[in-house]
C-alpha cells in the first residue's frame, strides 16, 4: 500500500499506515495540499478519488483514538494549536483551534449548522457566485459521509436540557421564544471499536474523541483515502509550510520543515505542485499567504472571530454538566438562523472540563475556589456572536501570525443583550446565582443585579475573558480583485493553480458553527478543480532540502551518509581546479542568477558546515567559514585552505586521488606545512560544481574523523559572502537605485557574514503616509525607529538616521534587495567618527546630562591618530572598506528579502 | 600483488515497521594487541535498508598493513541512528587466508542477524513513545511564540496579570486528580495509556453506578 501518514513521532502503534521521517524528501506531485482540516481533507480525498496524486502536509502530529486519553494537560498540547496558548494580541480572546491532523475537526464538539440562507444572499451580494444548490448539494454529500444527524432525547444532557427549559418559559418582548432546537451532530460509527454505533456521551469532544465516534476528517475522510489503494495519497505530519514558491503567476512549490515536538527542526520537504492549495485555516493561511509574498495588502484583513463569553446558571441539585454531549441544544431566537440580518448571536449549550472551566471563571483567591467547589452544579451556555469582521491577521518579527482584533460597538451591545437574556433565563427557571465571564460582574446574586452585568460590559468590554473556536476571514473571496484574495472557485487573484480555501475566505462571519459549510465550500471547490484541470509541467525544484547535489542544506549526519554511499567521480578532478583568476570577473568566474537567486563562483570552492543547531556546528559555521582555492601547479593539482575571517591562515595542500580503507577512491588532501601537515581531508567530487568533505587529525589513513563537509561553486543568496554583496552592489548591469514605487512593502533583512548568513535581523517597512513614502525599520525586535530618505548622488538610494551609520539599498531583483548599513568615509580611524558620534549625540539627545558626557569621554583613549584598523576584523558581519583616498568606513552589509 | 576484495552482505530479520529502519553497521577487523596498534581497523560502514538488509564492501588494503595480517577477522557493530550507541556486537568470524591464486578475488560474506537480538536495546536507546511526555516542552514552545504575537502595552496590565496567575492557578491545582476528587468531577474515563490497558472498556463511570 503507497497510501501513508509520515511523521516524526515515534508511536508503538497507529490505526493507520504510518511511517517515519528519516531523511529531507523531495516529493513530486499532482496537488499539494497544506491543512488537514475540515478543508484539506476533503479536498485531498476527492482530489485523489479523482486521479490526481495528492499530498497534504500537516503541521500536527497524527494521534488516533487510543491517543486521546481525554486529559486535558495531556490534549491540549497536543492537539491544540499552540499547546492552547492562542490569542488575540491584547490576550483577550482564547482562540482554540485545532493542529493536528484532522485539524479543529478533531477538537470541535461536532455540531454541524448548513450555511443560512440569509449569509448565502448576503455573500452574493458580496460578489460570490455560489449558488443556493451548489451549497445544498455540498452539503447534503458532506453530511451524508459524516453522518450528520439531529441528536436524539437522550443524547440530551441536563445541562442541554435545562437550556431547553430556560428557553421554553422565556418571554422575550411579551411572547414565548420560539426558535430553539437540538442540535445536529457528526457522529456515527467507530472505526476502532466497532461495538459502538454513535456517541458515547463522554464529554471530551474537545479532547479529542478516544471512542472514534466524532466523524471527524480523520476517520472519515482521511481514513476513506488511506484504505483505498486505488489511490495515490500520502499525508506529512509534523510538517510546518514555509513558503509557497511561485514565479510569473504559477505556483510551483511549497518548501516546508519537519518540526518536533519542541519545536526544533528535523528534515525538510520540497513539493513540487502542479496545483497548490491553502486549507490551514483562517489565521494561519493569511500567515502563510504573507511569509509567500502572495496576495498583497488584502491578505489578512476582514477577520471575525466569533466571540463567545458565557453565562452560568448556580443551582441547587447536581446538574453534572460535563456528563453528556456538551454542546447538543441551541437557541435560535436572536441569530442568523432566525432572520437577523446583521450581527445577532446563538445561545448554545456548552460545557467545559475541569482544567479550562478555572481557566475561564475570572475570579480569584478564594472566590475562585468556592466557585469550582460548586463545579456540579452548574449550568452553561455561550453567546456565540455574529461579529462584524473588523480583525486582522499581520505578520510577526518572527513570521508568526499577529491577531489584531477590537470588539466593535454592534458586537458589544450584542454581547450585553445576550448575557442579560442567558442571565435572566437561568433565574427564571431556579438558579441561585449567576457566574459570567466578565471580571466585574462576574457573580450575579439577584435578578435585579442583571442590568449591572449589562453596564459592565458596555463600559468595560476589555474586562470579558472570551473565547472564540470559529475564526473566520482574512482572505476574503468575491470578484472584485481590489478588495478580495480569492474568487469565487477559491482561487487566489493573479495565480493559475494556487487555491486558499477554509474559512479564511468568508467574506463576513457566518453566524453559526462552520465546519459543515467549510466541508461543502471545500466539496465544491475540489469539483470545480477537477472540472477545470488544466495539466502543465512540474518544477524541477529541490527548495532549500538536503540533496546531494546541494549539500550545503544537510545536516552533518547527513554530509557523513551522502560522503559514505555516494562514489568519487573520477571523470571530474580537473574540475577541482578554479578560475586562474583570484578577483572576481563578472560573467567569467562569477556570475548571478536572478531567476534562481544563485551565485556561480569559480574563484574557490566555498565550504559549508552542516546545518545542525548543536553548539559546535553553530559555533564553525560563524566562525569558523572558509573556502578552498586549486590550481595547476608543477603538475599536480596544489590549494590553499583559507578562512575567510582571518588573514593569517593560509593552509597549502596538494590533492591526489588514492584508494582509502573504508571510503573507497577518493582525493586526498595532504597538507604541506606545520601545524596543518598534522591534519588530512578526504574529498569526493559529486560534479563539476559539488564536493563532500570530511577533515581528519591525524596520519593519513589512521586519523581521527574531525568533522563533515561540503563545497560549492554554486550557492544561493542565503550564503552570499561579502565579496558577493559587494559586486552585486557596485555593478550598475546586476542592481540599481530603486525607485520608491519598487520598495512599497515589508522587507525582511538578514545580515551578511563571509561563513554564513545571519538568521532575519530586521525589518524594513515601506509605505505612503500622506502622499509621501515613510520608512520604518525594526532591527532585532528591540530597536524600532524612522529613517529619512534621501538620494545623494545617481546611484545611492540612503536612508537616515539619528546614528552615524546609514543604509544605502541597490535593488537587485523586485523581491531581493542588498544594502548596507555603514559610517561615513574618513581618512581618520575609522572607530573616531563614530565615538565623536556617541559623545555628541547620545548623552545630549537621549539622557541629556553633561556629567555622563564627561563620564564618556574615557572612549577617546580608543582611537589612536593614525592608526589602521586591519581590514579584517576577524569578525564575520564586519565590513570593513578602503577607498582610493584611503579613507575607510566601516558597518555590516545585508540582504533584503521582500515578505 | 593479490586484490581481495570483501563484500559483506548482512540482514536483519524479522523488521516489519520502519520503526528498526536506519541503524548504522560498522564492519571491523579484530587486531591483536602485539600489533602496532591496539584499535580494531574499521573497514567500512554502511546504513540498513527500510528491509533491514545492508552492504559492505572493502579490499585486503584496509587491514593488511602488517604483514601477520593475511586475512580478516570480522565482526560487526550496529549502532543507534540516533545517538550513536552500541545496541550489538557480532561474534569474530574468520575468513579463510589461503586464497592466493588469483590475481583479484570476490569473497561474499553472508550474515544474519535476527532482530530479536537487538530488537529491546532498541526500543531501550530509542526516544521515549510516551507522546505525552515532553508536553511541557510543547508548551514551553508554544510560549515562546505567544511573546511574538502579543502587544501587551495596550492592553490591562493588571488584567493580564489576573490571567497569569489564574492559568497558573489552574494548571497547578485543576490538572490535579485529587482536586478531581474533591470537587467530585468525574475525571477521565479511559486509562491514561490507553494502549497499554488493551482491555480497557468504554464505559462511562456515572453510567455504571446508575
Amino acid at each position: 500500500m503507497t497510501n501513508c501518514i509520515y511523521g516524526i513521532e515515534k508511536f508503538e502503534h497507529r490505526t493507520e499506515n504510518y511511517k517515519l521521517i528519516n531523511s529531507d524528501i523531495v516529493c513530486d506531485v499532482d496537488v499539494c495540499i497544506i491543512g488537514s482540516g475540515a478543508a484539506g481533507a476533503i479536498l485531498g480525498t476527492k482530489l485523489a478519488e479523482s486521479g490526481k496524486s495528492v499530498v497534504i502536509l500537516e503541521k500536527g502530529g497524527y494521534y488516533d483514538g487510543e491517543s486521546m486519553n481525554q486529559r486535558e494537560a495531556d490534549m491540549i498540547p497536543l492537539l491544540w494549536k499552540n499547546a492552547g496558548a492562542n490569542f488575540t494580541s491584547n490576550l483577550r480572546i482564547a482562540i482554540a483551534q485545532g493542529s493536528c491532523l484532522g485539524g479543529s475537526t478533531v477538537i470541535n464538539d461536532a455540531v454541524c449548522f448548513r450555511i443560512p440562507q440569509i449569509v448565502i444572499e448576503q455573500w452574493q451580494r458580496m460578489g460570490v457566485v455560489i449558488t443556493t444548490d451548489e451549497w445544498d448539494k455540498a452539503n447534503d454529500e458532506v453530511s451524508e459521509r459524516i453522518n450528520v444527524k439531529e441528536v436524539t432525547e437522550d443524547e440530551l444532557n441536563t445541562n442541554a436540557k435545562k437550556l431547553r427549559e430556560a428557553c421554553g418559559k422565556f418571554l422575550y418582548q411579551g411572547n414565548l421564544i420560539q426558535h430553539h432546537y437540538k442540535n445536529r451532530r457528526n457522529c456515527g460509527p467507530s472505526i476502532s471499536d466497532k461495538s459502538l454505533k454513535s456517541c458515547v456521551k463522554c464529554g471530551f469532544c474537545h479532547l479529542g474523541c478516544h471512542y472514534d465516534t466524532k466523524q471527524s476528517m480523520l476517520v472519515t475522510y482521511i481514513h476513506d483515502a488511506l484504505v483505498n489503494e486505488k489511490i495515490n495519497y500520502k499525508v506529512y505530519c509534523n510538517c510546518r509550510a514555509d513558503l509557497i514558491t511561485s514565479e510569473n503567476g504559477i505556483a510551483d512549490g511549497v518548501n516546508a520543515t519537519f518540526v518536533d515536538s519542541n519545536g526544533l527542526e528535523t528534515y525538510r520537504i520540497r513539493i513540487n505542485a502542479k496545483v497548490i492549495i491553502v486549507s490551514t485555516g483562517a489565521i494561519a493561511s493569511s500567515n502563510l499567504l504573507q511569509k509567500s509574498n502572495i496576495g498583497g495588502n488584502n491578505v489578512g484583513m476582514g477577520l471575525a472571530l466569533h466571540p463567545a463569553p458565557f453565562v452560568m446558571g448556580l443551582f441547587d441539585e447536581e446538574i453534572h454538566g460535563n456528563r453528556g454531549i456538551p454542546m447538543s441544544y441551541t437557541c435560535h431566537e436572536f441569530g442568523v438562523t432566525n432572520g437577523v440580518q446583521k450581527g445577532g448571536f446563538l445561545i448554545e449549550s456548552i460545557f467545559l472540563p475541569i482544567f479550562q472551566m478555572a481557566l475561564a471563571i475570572p475570579s480569584m483567591g478564594l472566590d475562585h475556589k468556592r466557585m469550582m467547589q460548586n463545579y456540579n452544579r452548574y449550568t452553561m451556555a455561550g453567546i456565540m456572536s455574529r461579529d462584524d469582521s473588523v480583525g486582522k491577521v499581520l505578520i510577526s518579527y518572527n513570521g508568526n501570525p499577529k491577531v489584531i482584533y477590537n470588539l466593535s460597538e454592534q458586537t458589544i451591545e450584542d454581547m450585553a443583550r445576550g448575557m442579560s437574556i442567558l442571565s435572566r433565563m437561568w433565574f427564571n427557571i431556579g438558579a441561585k446565582a449567576i457566574i459570567t465571564s466578565h471580571i466585574d460582574a462576574y457573580e450575579i446574586g439577584t435578578k435585579a443585579d442583571i442590568p449591572k452585568l449589562k453596564d459592565a460590559v458596555r463600559n468595560n468590554p476589555d474586562g470579558l475573558m472570551l473565547g472564540s473556536a470559529h475564526p473566520q476571514g482574512g482572505n476574503r473571496m468575491g470578484e472584485n480583485e481590489n478588495e478580495c484574495v480569492v474568487d469565487s472557485n477559491c482561487k487566489v487573484f493573479g495565480f493559475d493553480n494556487l487555491y486558499v480555501c477554509d474559512a479564511s475566505v468568508f467574506p463576513t462571519a457566518l453566524g453559526v458553527n462552520p465546519q459543515l459549510t467549510v466541508m461543502a465550500l471545500a466539496t465544491i471547490t475540489a469539483n470545480k478543480i477537477i472540472k477545470n484541470w488544466k495539466s502543465q509541467d512540474i518544477s524541477k525544484s529541490l527548495g532549500n532540502i538536503c540533496h546531494i547535489t546541494q549539500p550545503r542544506y544537510c545536516k552533518t549526519e547527513q554530509i557523513s551518509e551522502q560522503f559514505a554511499v555516494v562514489d568519487h567521480n573520477e571523470k571530474l578532478l580537473q574540475s577541482l581546479v578554479n578560475s586562474d583568476e583570484d578577483k572576481i570577473i563578472v560573467g567569467k568566474n562569477w556570475k548571478f542568477n536572478p531567476k534562481t537567486l544563485q551565485i556561480y563562483n569559480n574563484i574557490y570552492w566555498k565550504g559549508f558546515y552542516g546545518r545542525d543547531v548543536d553548539a559546535i556546528t553553530t559555533a564553525l559555521r560563524y566562525f569558523g567559514g572558509f573556502y578552498k582555492r586549486f590550481g595547476y601547479k608543477n603538475n599536480r593539482i596544489e590549494g590553499v585552505t583559507h578562512p575567510f575571517e582571518t588573514q593569517v591562515i593560509n593552509a597549502k595542500s596538494i590533492a591526489s586521488e588514492k584508494q582509502v580503507p573504508g571510503y573507497g577512491k577518493v582525493v586526498h588532501l595532504e597538507y604541506q606545512d606545520f601545524p596543518f601537515s598534522n591534519a588530512y581531508d578526504l574529498l569526493k567530487i559529486v560534479d563539476e560544481n559539488t564536493i563532500l568533505g570530511k577533515a581528519f587529525l591525524g596520519q593519513f589513513g589512521r586519523g581521527r574523523e574531525l568533522f563533515s563537509f561540503s563545497m560549492s561553486k554554486i550557492y544561493d543568496v542565503d550564503f552570499l559572502t561579502k565579496q558577493d554583496l559587494l559586486t552585486l552592489f557596485n555593478s550598475d548591469e546586476l542592481s540599481h537605485k530603486p525607485n520608491e514605487k519598487e520598495l512599497i512593502g515589508k522587507w525582511e533583512g538578514m545580515l551578511v557574514s563571509d561563513s554564513s548568513l545571519s538568521p532575519r535581523s530586521q525589518m524594513f517597512y515601506f509605505d505612503y503616509e500622506d502622499g509621501e513614502i515613510d520608512m520604518r525599520y525594526s532591527f532585532a525586535n528591540m530597536l524600532h525607529g524612522r529613517s529619512d530618505i534621501t538620494i545623494t548622488d545617481n546611484s545611492i538610494f540612503r536612508l537616515d538616521d539619528q546614528t552615524p551609520f546609514h543604509d544605502e539599498i541597490r535593488m537587485v531583483t523586485p523581491e531581493f534587495a542588498v544594502g548596507l548599513w555603514i559610517s561615513e568615509w574618513s581618512s581618520r580611524n575609522i572607530l573616531e567618527p563614530i565615538i565623536q558620534d556617541l559623545l555628541r549625540y547620545y548623552p545630549i539627545k537621549i539622557l541629556n546630562s553633561d556629567s555622563l558626557k564627561d563620564k564618556l569621554s574615557f572612549l577617546k583613549n580608543f582611537y589612536l591618530p593614525g592608526i589602521r584598523l586591519p581590514k579584517e576584523l576577524g569578525l564575520s558581519f564586519l565590513q570593513v572598506e578602503e577607498n582610493e583616498q584611503k579613507e575607510t568606513r566601516i558597518g555590516l552589509s545585508y540582504i533584503l528579502m521582500r515578505i | 600483488m593479490c586484490v581481495t576484495i570483501y563484500s559483506i552482505k548482512g540482514e536483519i530479520t524479522g523488521i516489519k515497521t520502519d520503526f528498526f529502519t536506519k541503524l548504522k553497521i560498522q564492519a571491523m577487523d579484530s587486531d591483536q594487541q602485539f600489533f602496532e596498534d591496539y584499535n580494531d581497523d574499521l573497514l567500512g560502514s554502511a546504513w540498513t535498508n527500510s528491509d533491514g538488509s545492508f552492504k559492505i564492501t572493502f579490499d585486503n588494503s584496509t587491514f593488511s598493513d602488517n604483514w601477520l595480517e593475511k586475512s580478516p577477522e570480522i565482526y560487526l557493530i550496529l549502532r543507534s541512528s540516533e545517538t550513536g550507541q552500541i545496541i550489538y556486537k557480532t561474534e569474530v568470524i574468520k575468513i579463510d587466508a589461503n586464497r592466493k591464486n588469483k590475481t583479484t578475488e570476490v569473497i561474499e560474506i553472508p550474515i544474519t542477524i535476527p532482530l530479536d537480538l537487538i530488537e529491546n536495546k532498541i526500543r531501550l536507546l530509542s526516544t521515549s513513545t510516551d507522546i505525552y511526555s515532553n508536553n511541557s516542552q510543547r508548551i514551553l514552545s508554544a510560549f515562546s511564540s505567544l511573546g511574538d504575537v502579543t502587544t501587551l502595552n495596550n492592553s490591562n496590565a493588571a488584567r493580564n496579570f489576573q490571567l497569569l496567575t489564574s492559568s497558573i492557578n489552574a494548571w497547578v491545582n485543576y490538572t490535579n486528580e485529587s482536586t478531581w476528587k474533591r470537587i467530585g468531577y468525574d475525571g477521565p474515563q479511559v486509562p491514561r495509556y490507553p494502549l497499554k490497558s488493551p482491555d480497557h472498556n468504554h464505559r462511562l463511570t456515572w453510567e455504571l453506578t446508575q
